[in-house]
């Protein structure tokens, strides 16, 4: 360090001054060093930043979307929509994405925003007291309340408020979870003086909404929500993503095709999941292992000799299909999850995982397949990555979007759901990266929900032209009596019966391989008696909807020890062989 | 410095304690013993205990924290050693090279760790090539051994803290001890255990107790490890839950008390020091000078360890280059686009202004309230002033994750505090949270730096007419400014690096600080993971030129300021 001794006085030696800030650097010269080092790293991105952005510095309007889409699709409509509203209007739009997990997360974020924003509202704007019954009944809306009670008058100052909880969009997810916010009363057709939402895009744009365009159901998948509070923009199915070098390192010679083929006991700590309380795709795959079931049980009940004593009607038939399929299903899932490597916490990792070795086969929606299927293709057009869509074993259903209560610019939501709708916005979906209205950067490979778009003029530009979704839709009848009820008790069952014990599953399982499935101890890991379907269809499902959480933490404990101590047993009966 | 301006120093602590440091906890502490209608009830708490996964989630986050204390420990405290005894080539380099594996979250590191202990990762396929393994049954290294791979990325993170402290407190024992205990005939093992280590005990205690509490509650790498059975995660996971929820409040609960806990359990068991050293050297150590054999042998224990610390380094600038990397040891494909991709991404340059404007201004909060506390208290005699050191570290013993979950809990619509999240943006907040954790590396750097500046100095400008405050102003600041541009850049590179307030706070992606978008990044579909890395290459470049940047102007003092 150099003293003020050290440096000469300019005033004094005035023809060898030293200019001030060269005395200054002279002082400071490691100090300088470092700022400039500093300076020049921050200088990259700085220099690479994107031209277009969908967060500017400036704009004139914001569109809050919350969404579980993946960065690609996000960008390309972030992009594309901004640009159009540009032109339309001259106007520069910020669309500004909320991703705070998968779609079972946004689920309970929604409820959860919704139910302090109203909080807010009934204390502050309303002067009543908060009591649990009112926070229970705001967003209720299966039951209907008797006439002046406490639920009905908060149920009824819900539905009437523009609460809101500063976020315009929910766009993607599954028709579920869509289906229960419009329930909820947190998805919204128009705004409270009966403004924007989907109703003024179907006035304008009728073909849409029609058998040739959006169907209003399809193969017992509900396409659009006839209230209007959301309709779908694209369509899934799901499927099994795997990789042909470990599988052939397994032993195992047949590429997966159903799925029981990821109950193989050889997949042992090789098959890739994710937690069904955070992803909606996970549940949606199990719903339809479990669908799938039932429908089989309905087949043999059907095959079975009629007449006699035993002679059934339909609906008997029908409702005893159901419990039987529940059973064998989460049997199954049982099997595959005792395979599982771990549950990750998003979905996009399944396809990840696999693809990079770390796990033989996973279950996804089908277009994390097809993108890891397509990046992993080396030169010689093979892949190791396959991606198979179950026959039989998959619906079609639909991504979607809606408005949501109290948004802060239903005009701009409006003209977003009517742009996704719309052939910019279907192609955006269904193109090849680099068409004429395609998407700029990959192809996002997913297929649009309007019937009238797959025309043969596009068949050259599509990113999947082989694909026939309203045909494929054809193979598998969804029914949505038969697991809607209990989609949110799937949801906690199997995070009760496969994740939280997991351990122990994994161990009996084992054990039972080990063994060779010895008849009682198998018929012990499989037992489900606590969990059959009328019991998920009433209790579990009662104290999901109660949003009571120490009810459903106390719930999911006891259950969990249950199941902890059936698998224990069920490995000390393998062990015993008996 | 007049008295008045040291009561207001003095008031103006307290009230930035209590206001961002205990109000938050409070908060919390409170929701966790209330129900909805406003009664006490120890339901939630209890039921912590009562729930496996909850109590497997402490017992696992329990074995993470000991094992990377002890790992940390037996990395450190040989190398320790080492510096301080023996002479040996390239002794100063690797000195300062041990601090490399803190230039990243490690978080970001165990991205590069996970492709490199893959089933068909890197290490796999070394041994496979080296005929260990057989290349038709991998081990799955992380399949059912997450928590293997947490211990091992912690460990390398965070052993340079425990080394700094055992270095520096090796570096001020009295060599007379153990030559005293040499000339009476005690054997080198010996004399380390009965006269050594007793004497370093308190310094290596500080450093474990950081370490450890810094395991036991974090929160990044758990979660890219894909491993929920530990507390922090379960809390993480509880955030988009919290109205009308009081399980995460409670697990908050339970983790600050455990921490507090352990804190005290060790200072009862270890922190006393029974022996009694001089506190300075009464003699010159005399550096041993070994044969050359020996000597390179210490040079490569030492480049060994700290190769091994890097290696995670090493795996995300790989992961940040490789096109492919699959069944083989290196990449197979080198690539720029993913660099490309990342620094031009829409959040990333909004993430780093943000994560400097949120960093800068945190490192001016430290600055004007440290460099007030340490003059308090180093040059005044208030009475007290003891009280406002303890406040400033205070934040080193309580875990980062707890108090980004008090700032929450507090700012929360309907609570005292909602004013600080300014609408949506989280600055304030952001700012307030990275300024309370950082204070004490910039309290001890200034501290230090005052202790060095004789008083003299400052006394003789005031016999010439100079006021306090001016004397303090043109004689003192000028004299300790090194020490604060290295603690204030000390703190600034740790709060780039923060990663429980960002993760936590921050929800929206226009306020993301850059971990939180590299985490973000982690999750995009297809080459995800490369993104991120990418990015976290960028941080590390970034955060090297920084810390260095530190040591180039703090010099030895570096060790200082881990003492908690």
């Amino acid at each position: 360090m150099t003293t003020a001794e050290e440096t000469p006085d300019p005033t004094l030696l005035p023809e060898r001054a030293v200019p001030r800030w060269r005395a200054w650097l002279g002082r400071y010269k490691k100090e300088t060093l470092v700022v400039v080092a500093m300076l020049a790293t921050l200088a990259g991105p700085f220099l690479l930043r994107p031209a277009g952005s969908t967060g500017p510095a400036r704009y004139d309007r914001r569109l809050v979307v919350i969404t579980p889409h993946h960065e690609l699709i996000r960008r390309e409509f972030g992009l594309a929509f901004s640009r159009y509203w540009k032109e339309k209007t001259g106007q520069v739009v910020f669309v500004d994405w909320r991703v705070p997990g998968g779609t079972s997360e946004i689920a309970l974020l929604l409820k959860s925003e919704y139910l302090g924003a109203f909080q807010h509202h009934w204390e502050k704007t309303l002067g009543k007291t908060w009591s649990p019954k009112v926070a229970q009944a705001c967003l209720e809306g299966k039951t209907v309340f008797s006439e002046g009670s406490e639920e009905a008058a908060a149920r009824k100052a819900f539905v009437e408020s523009e609460v809101g909880i500063g976020v315009d969009l929910f766009f993607g997810g599954g028709p579920y979870d869509f289906q229960q916010q419009a329930r909820a009363g947190v998805l919204v057709a128009t705004t409270k003086k009966g403004e924007g939402g989907l109703p003024s895009v179907r006035k304008a744009h009728p073909e849409w909404f029609s058998e040739a365009g959006i169907p209003e159901t399809l193969s017992g998948e509900t396409f659009r929500d006839k209230d209007e509070r959301w309709a779908g923009t694209c369509l899934s199915s799901f499927g099994i993503v795997y990789n042909r070098d470990v599988l052939k390192r397994l032993g195992i010679e047949k590429e997966p095709e159903s799925w029981a083929d990821l109950a193989d006991p050889r997949l042992l700590g090789q098959v890739a999941l994710s937690d069904p309380s955070k992803s909606g795709s996970v549940t949606k795959a199990f719903e339809m292992v479990i669908q799938q079931k039932m429908r089989q049980a309905l087949d043999d009940l059907k095959q079975r000799p009629k007449g006699g004593r035993f002679a059934k009607s339909e609906q008997e038939l029908e409702a005893e299909a159901v419990r039987v399929g529940w059973q064998e299903g989460m049997r199954l899932i049982q099997r595959i999850a005792a395979n599982a490597r771990y549950f990750t916490d998003s979905s996009p990792k399944i396809p990840l995982e696999v693809s990079r070795g770390d796990a033989a086969a996973g279950m996804c929606i089908d277009y994390y397949g097809r993108s890891a299927e397509e990046q992993t293709r080396g030169k010689d057009g093979k892949s190791r990555v396959g991606f198979v869509a179950p026959v039989g074993g998959t619906a079609v259903s639909v991504d979607p979007v809606g408005m949501l209560r109290g948004a802060p610019d239903a005009e701009l939501a409006t003209a977003f759901m009517a742009f996704v709708l719309s052939d910019a916005g279907q192609d955006l979906w269904g193109l090849k990266s680099g068409a004429a209205g395609g998407p700029a950067k990959v192809a996002l490979r997913r297929l649009p929900v309007r019937r009238d778009w797959y025309t043969e003029a596009r068949l050259p530009m599509m990113s999947d032209a082989g694909e026939r979704p309203f045909e494929k839709a054809k193979l598998f009848h969804y029914e949505a009596d038969w697991t809607g009820p209990v989609f949110n008790a799937i949801r906690f069952l199997i995070r009760v019966m496969c994740l939280d014990t997991h351990k122990e599953l994994r161990e009996a399982w084992v054990e039972l391989e080990r063994a060779g499935f010895p008849p009682e101890a198998t018929r012990t890991f499989h037992e489900l008696g606590l969990i059959h379907f009328d019991n998920a269809a009433s209790n579990v499902t009662q104290t999901l909807a109660s949003r009571d959480k120490a009810q459903e933490t106390r719930l999911a404990r006891q259950l969990g020890e249950a199941f902890r101590k059936q698998y224990q047993l069920a490995a000390s009966q393998a062990r015993r062989g008996q | 410095m007049s008295r008045k301006l040291s009561y207001f120093v003095f008031a103006a602590m307290v009230a930035f304690f209590g206001c961002f440091f205990l109000a938050p906890i409070w908060t919390t502490v409170v929701s966790a013993f209330r129900t909805a209608d406003h009664k006490f009830t120890a339901e939630f708490v209890w039921e912590v205990f009562r729930n496996p996964l909850y109590r497997e989630g402490l017992t696992n986050a329990f074995w993470i924290a000991l094992w990377t204390t002890l790992g940390c420990l037996v990395l450190s405290l040989p190398l320790a050693l080492l510096h301080v005894r023996y002479l040996f080539p390239g002794r100063v380099l690797l000195n300062s090279l041990v601090l490399t594996p803190m230039v990243l979250p490690p978080f970001v590191g165990a991205i590069g760790v996970k492709a490199m202990l893959g089933q068909a990762g890197a290490l796999n396929s070394l041994l496979a090539a080296v005929g260990i393994m057989d290349p038709a049954h991998p081990i799955d290294w992380l399949g059912e051994g997450q928590m293997f791979g947490i211990v091992i990325m912690e460990v390398l993170h965070l052993y340079p803290i425990i080394y700094l402290n055992a270095a520096a407190a090796l570096a001020n024992l009295d060599p007379a001890m153990e030559e005293a205990a040499a000339n009476l005939g005690c054997t080198p093992a010996r004399r380390f255990w009965r006269v050594t280590l007793p004497l370093i005990m308190p310094g290596v205690f500080a450093g474990g107790t950081i370490v450890f509490i810094w395991a036991f509650t974090e929160l990044g790498v758990p979660l890219v490890f894909d491993y929920d059975r530990v507390t922090s995660v379960q809390i993480f996971r509880s955030l988009n839950d919290l109205s009308g929820n009081p399980f995460p409040y409670a697990l908050v609960f339970v983790m600050l008390a455990f921490s507090a806990g352990f804190y005290l359990l060790g200072k009862v068991l270890f922190g006393r020091s029974d022996a009694v050293g001089g506190g300075k050297a009464t003699t010159a150590r005399e550096m041993i000078v070994v044969k050359p054999l020996w000597g390179w042998a210490m040079t490569a224990l030492f480049a060994g360890v700290t190769f091994l610390a890097v290696l995670p380094h090493l795996g995300v600038v790989f992961l940040s280059v490789a096109s492919d990397w699959y069944q083989t040891v290196l990449p197979t494909g080198l690539t720029l686009d993913h660099f490309r991709d990342a620094l031009g991404h829409d959040l990333t340059l909004s993430s780093i202004s943000n994560s400097l404007k949120y960093s800068s201004l945190a490192v001016l909060v430290d600055l004007v309230l440290g460099v007030s506390v340490a003059y308090v208290v180093v040059r005044t005699k208030i009475p007290g002033r003891q009280i406002l050191d303890t406040m400033a570290m205070l934040p080193l013993a309580v875990p980062g994750l707890v108090m980004a979950f008090g700032y929450l809990a507090m700012s929360r619509e309907g609570q005292p505090l909602s004013f600080l999240m300014l609408g949506e943006n989280p600055i304030l907040l952001l700012v307030i949270a990275y300024s309370v954790r950082r204070l004490p590396y910039v309290v001890r750097s200034a501290s230090a730096g005052f202790q060095q500046v004789s008083p003299a100095l400052e006394e003789a400008a005031q016999n010439m007419g100079a006021t306090p405050e001016r004397a303090l102003w043109r004689i003192t600041l000028p004299l300790v400014a090194p020490n604060l541009v290295a603690g204030g850049l000390l703190a600034f590179a740790f709060a780039m690096l923060e990663v429980s307030d960002s993760m936590i706070l921050a929800q929206q992606a226009a306020h993301f600080p850059i971990t939180k978008a590299i985490y973000s990044l982690i999750g995009a579909l297809g080459s995800g993971p490369n993104l991120a890395a990418a990015l976290g290459v960028w941080a590390m470049v970034f955060l090297t030129v920084t810390i260095v940047g530190a040591a180039i102007l703090l010099g030895k003092k570096m060790g200082a300021l881990f003492r908690g």
